[in-house]
């Protein structure tokens, strides 16, 4: 499993909710054979915004993330 | 004989000790402590030397899986909330509700909270709410029965005119 993959995989298991950045980091590396750094993680969700996959919110000063409707899509699609 | 690898130690402790340190890691015990911890004798730890890279693989083969199926019953959890707050539309609103929604998931994902409790917590919640409503509803009945009474002496008083009697309505109702 790709790190893009399991970060949709770890938000769309908990849509609609929103998950914190370091949940959602624990939750990857949970999915994922290989755990990858924050840093990495972090590179993958600029990715996945950028193509509009994921939704970043900042609540109460901490950054949480939730899957679009076009995320679950990909995933559901084995993007 | 072939050695006994660091990690299989841990995945072959007792069920109760596998446990209890996954309750320590998923806790968010650093290794490193945990390492000094099971390294104790019994009681107090498990008598068990393991390298760090020991609590890697139990972390992965234990936690992980047990963090995942924590995350899947917050879900459900703030899923059984979320019913209970939509059951009484107009109670809240749209932006408050996603908040609780959200704080119901939240507080049933960390790893100290029981689903019942969090339910209990949010139940309480409700009803302070409910009470809230009740309690200005009575106010406002209250309001309402003293512009009444006033109302009334206005009606009764014989020494004001129309246009004063309708002057005084137009100030106990609030009426420019």
């Amino acid at each position: 499993m790709t790190t893009q993959r399991a970060t949709l995989a770890a938000l769309d298991r908990v849509r609609p909710y929103l998950l914190p950045l370091m949940a959602l980091w624990t939750d990857t590396n949970a999915l994922l054979g290989r755990p990858v750094s924050l840093t990495a993680l972090q590179d993958t969700l600029v990715e996945l915004e950028a193509k509009r996959f994921v939704v970043s919110i900042d609540q109460d000063g901490v950054a949480k993330w939730r899957i679009s409707d076009l995320g679950s899509a990909e995933l559901r699609a084995g993007g | 004989m072939r050695k006994t690898r660091s990690d299989s130690k841990l995945l072959n402790l007792p069920e109760e000790q596998q446990a209890q340190l996954a309750d320590w890691l998923l806790g968010g015990m650093p290794y490193h402590e945990a390492k000094a911890i099971v390294a104790k004798p019994a009681p107090e730890g498990f008598g068990v030397s393991v390298s760090i890279n020991a609590f890697s693989g139990f972390w992965q083969t234990v936690c992980a899986p047990m963090m995942l199926q924590r995350r899947s019953r917050a879900v459900r959890t703030a899923d059984l909330i979320a019913e209970e707050i939509d059951k009484a539309p107009g109670r809240l609103d749209s932006a408050t509700i996603d908040l609780l929604k959200q704080q119901a998931f939240e507080l049933a994902s960390s790893p100290q909270a029981r689903p019942r409790d969090v339910k209990a917590l949010f139940s309480l919640v409700l009803k302070a709410r409910d009470q809230e409503l009740v309690e200005r509803r009575i106010r406002l009945l209250e309001t309402k029965a003293a512009q009444a009474d006033q109302a009334e002496q206005v009606v009764r008083n014989e020494v004001l005119s129309p246009e004063e009697k309708a002057q005084r309505f137009k100030e106990i109702f609030g009426i420019a």
